[in-house]
């Protein structure tokens, strides 16, 4: 089913849920690159995105402007990521620090193990800008952080990342 | 390809399946499964038809001031007369006999050129002209005050045993934490809770309390106490906004523990803005948080409605004990000389003994990413971002509160970046503000006189170095920098307008706290390394900087695979030269390591695993170390080293974890 954006929430917002996955499917991708990268985890990226989904699905009546979607489901997505990463430090008490195998992300093992060595805010804001294409100030409304913490963290983030990869 | 735009290309183009579960048909068959949400109509929100009405009036005005043939669009703003129209627009918007109107005008103003300029760059840092390519220099203030504190004697009555306190900045002034004690009790913050715990028989440990954050979306950022009094400063979201964007705000709350089974909130304050920082200086309360203003809401086809929206919401207001938003006073915004910036840095003063309804505030469309706080001066700090090829890269507000009202004395400049997330990089001293920060050739160390104008420049220090380490010290400031060794620098402030280098120290690894100790003598805590660079060892250095031109590492401790927390809440001081660090290792329970410095020499003298896992705080009450972290504490005999005591917060009836209960 096709439709421009309005339409379709518009659609969804009554209870169609064709409409909705077809929203969903335009985002679907980047939501779920998103997710593994900023969880480390596939498993825990899936979960992520189906409960941010169906979360959203429920919501929708909630999102008054329709061009903002993106950003709202992107939001919705961090947010489930956000919660899984908080329940895997909570279950894995005897576990050690990230060490020896990342799951198969499809990077390059030094990045992958770079970006898991950020604290999990400055990864955030790496791949909000990186894979959702975000600005500054967008991810500063998504992170309740104030636009210019966003862009200092981006840049200790961004040297971190090129000393690690250098 | 520069390497922003490589990382960018590799996390784009790297191969990722969306797997089964997630496909369109997929969720398309859970959605039909799930209900949707009903919404509540929401109080206040603003009637339907007066709203379009007032579209409707504001179209109405800008088509008949702009006339015709000016097309509002986004090629008008790239030629001359970009000024004059934006005026118009910004002019026709708001109401001349609006207290706010220089305020909205401003906003309106940046609002407008920044939707020109996005059109006409692409990376994430538009606005900016930072050249990030470029290596980190040196740099870092610190103003160190006297010498390290003795155990802290207690402030209230009742708890008379000695204890450690938070290690702070400048004393007198005193930091949030997540871990605070008064000798009898220790307080633990996370989340939505803080726990209070009764350590006065640590074989016995028991929490007697537990305070629970105003509801809503807040997190903890830390904690004071005074006298009998708990007060939390935190951050939260709300989700009120039709576009469903959430709004931001900064809050702190008072709890009286008279009864400490059962404390009670007497005040609640919330601000516009992202959690910047806090301080408590003679019993007030200062929060500073930064309120940027929404404009990637507006990002819309209609101009003329963008800027109504914005217009309406662009002014920062707070509320008291959960009432009505009150708009912060237009007499208390300040719009600095280049008024070009998308972020008010909000200060609100609150006097703990007696909060008010009315608190003391003031505002500045100048940014907020972090603060020093002196007793009586406020220096809050920003990126200005928006770029004239003469703009500065990094503005200092100066703000008096020492009368209980604030005074906006001066603004200054420096070129250059941040390295750190705390506020040693800066100090005042004698009047004199001093900042050391990371240059495009070098670090470089700015000294600015009580009006914050620049006095002094110290430049090019450690070109192609990364500053990882800042303290200063009265007359002096320590700087490390890092790049395969660790120069450690002694820099000479005696005479802020010519700040000198004195001396360095190369060494390998590097320290990232610089703590004085006793005179001449110095501690760092870092990691260790050998001449071709770090070696994944924490290590503790003794420094002796009696003679500055000749700085030397008196002597060493290391230990292999674990890393030292630089955070400066991490390390306790505890006087006579004895002090402690925090260890988390790869091999074993992170840990406290107790230290005292013996003539020319660091001997560690004990160490306090902590309960599984990381480690936070370390908590000294008379001859008891106490092991915090979030999974509960540990107690030990601080002479033999023995447990003594253990508190699990997950052990059935001890936890509190918000809505969740969590069943082990």
């Amino acid at each position: 089913m096709t439709g421009d954006i309005k339409t379709l929430v518009q659609s969804a917002s009554s209870g169609d849920a064709d409409a909705f996955a077809s929203l969903y499917e335009m985002y679907a991708q980047d939501a779920y690159r998103y997710a593994l990268y900023l969880t480390g985890q596939p498993q825990d990226a899936e979960d992520a995105v189906q409960n941010a989904a169906m979360k959203a699905f429920r919501g929708i009546r909630a999102l008054k402007k329709p061009d903002s979607f993106k950003s709202w489901f992107m939001r919705i997505v961090h947010s489930a990521c956000m919660d899984a990463l908080r329940q895997r430090r909570t279950e894995s008490i005897d576990a050690l620090p990230e060490t020896a195998e990342t799951p198969e992300l499809g990077l390059r093992s030094d990045l992958a193990q770079a970006l898991a060595a950020l604290d999990d805010q400055s990864r955030s804001i790496v791949l909000l800008q990186a894979v959702a294409g975000y600005r500054s100030r967008e991810i500063a409304q998504m992170l309740g952080l104030n636009a210019n913490t966003v862009r200092s963290k981006y840049a200790r983030a961004l040297e971190k990342l090129r000393a690690a990869l250098s | 390809m520069d390497f922003e735009e490589k990382l960018k290309k590799e996390l784009t183009d790297a191969p990722v399946t969306l797997p089964d579960s997630l496909s369109k048909e997929n969720i398309a068959h859970m959605a039909q499964n799930a209900p949707q949400e009903i919404l509540p109509m929401k109080r206040g929100r603003r009637h339907p038809v007066l709203r379009d009405f007032a579209y409707a009036v504001a179209a109405l005005i800008l088509l008949i001031a702009l006339g015709t043939g000016i097309d509002v669009g986004y090629r008008f703003f790239y030629n001359q007369r970009l000024e004059r129209q934006v005026q118009t627009v910004a002019e026709k918007t708001v109401e001349p006999d609006d207290p706010y109107a220089s305020v909205r005008q401003a906003v309106l103003t940046q609002y407008l050129e920044s939707r020109a300029d996005q059109r006409r760059k692409s990376s994430f840092f538009a606005e900016d002209l930072f050249g990030w390519g470029i290596k980190y220099a040196v740099g870092g203030l610190g103003a160190a005050a006297d010498v390290d504190a003795e155990f802290g004697a207690a402030s209230d009555q009742n708890a008379a045993a000695a204890h450690s306190e938070t290690n702070v900045q400048v004393k007198g002034v005193d930091e949030a934490d997540i871990v605070k004690t008064d000798g009898r009790y220790i307080y633990y913050g996370s989340g939505t809770e803080i726990r209070v715990v009764d350590a006065s028989d640590p074989a016995r440990m028991r929490q007697t309390g537990l305070i629970r954050l105003p509801a809503g979306n807040v997190s903890l950022e830390g904690l004071y106490l005074t006298g009998k009094r708990v007060v939390a400063v935190f951050s939260g979201l709300t989700q009120e906004r039709e576009d469903g964007g959430a709004e931001i705000f900064t809050g702190c709350a008072i709890y009286d523990l008279t009864d400490p089974a059962a404390p009670k909130e007497v005040y609640q304050y919330s601000v516009d803005g992202s959690f910047t920082d806090s301080r408590v200086v003679d019993n007030r309360l200062l929060l500073v948080s930064g309120f940027s203003v929404p404009y990637y809401a507006y990002n819309e086809e209609d101009v003329a409605e963008a800027c109504e929206a914005l217009s309406g919401a662009c002014i920062p207001g707070y509320r008291v004990n959960g009432g009505e938003k009150t708009q912060l006073p237009a007499e208390d915004i300040v719009l600095p000389r280049d008024g070009d910036c998308d972020t008010f840095a909000i200060a609100t003063l609150i006097d703990l003994s007696a909060p008010s309804d009315t608190p003391e505030t003031v505002s500045v469309l100048a940014g907020a990413s972090k603060i020093w706080c002196g007793r009586e001066n406020l220096y809050i700090t920003a990126y200005s971002y928006w770029h004239g090829t003469d703009s500065p890269d990094y503005t200092i507000e100066k703000f008096r509160f020492a009368d209980g009202v604030f005074q906006r004395v001066g603004e200054g400049a420096a070129d250059g970046w941040e390295f750190s997330e705390n506020s040693y990089n800066m100090d005042e001293y004698n009047g004199y503000f001093r900042i050391a920060m990371n240059a495009s050739d070098g670090a470089a160390v700015y000294v600015f006189n009580e009006k914050m104008e620049r006095v002094g420049y110290l430049g090019g220090i450690a070109p192609g170095e990364q500053i990882y380490g800042v303290r200063f010290d009265g007359d002096r400031a320590y700087l490390v920098t890092f790049y395969q060794t660790d120069p450690l620098f002694t820099i000479d402030l005696s005479d802020p307008k010519e700040p000198k280098l004195l001396g360095d120290l190369e060494i390998p690894g590097y320290s990232a706290y610089l703590h004085p100790v006793a005179d001449g003598l110095m501690v760092g805590v870092g990691a260790d390394g050998t001449q071709d660079g770090l070696n994944g060892g924490a290590k503790v250095s003794l420094y002796d900087v009696s003679d500055p031109e000749n700085p030397v590492e008196l002597d060493v401790w290391t230990r292999p695979n674990a890393w030292a927390d630089s955070d400066p809440h991490a390390f306790v001081s505890l006087g006579n030269g004895m002090f402690s660090v925090n260890v988390d290792t790869y091999d074993q329970d992170a840990f406290i390591a107790l230290f005292r410095v013996e003539g020319n020499t660091l001997r560690q003298i004990g160490q306090y695993a902590f309960l599984s896992g990381r480690s936070q705080r370390a908590v000294f009450i008379e001859q008891t170390v106490f092991a915090v972290n979030d999974m509960g504490l540990l107690a030990y005999d601080g002479a033999t080293a023995e447990r003594v005591g253990r508190f699990s917060f997950y052990e059935s009836g001890n936890y509190g974890y918000g809505d969740d209960v969590i069943d082990y």
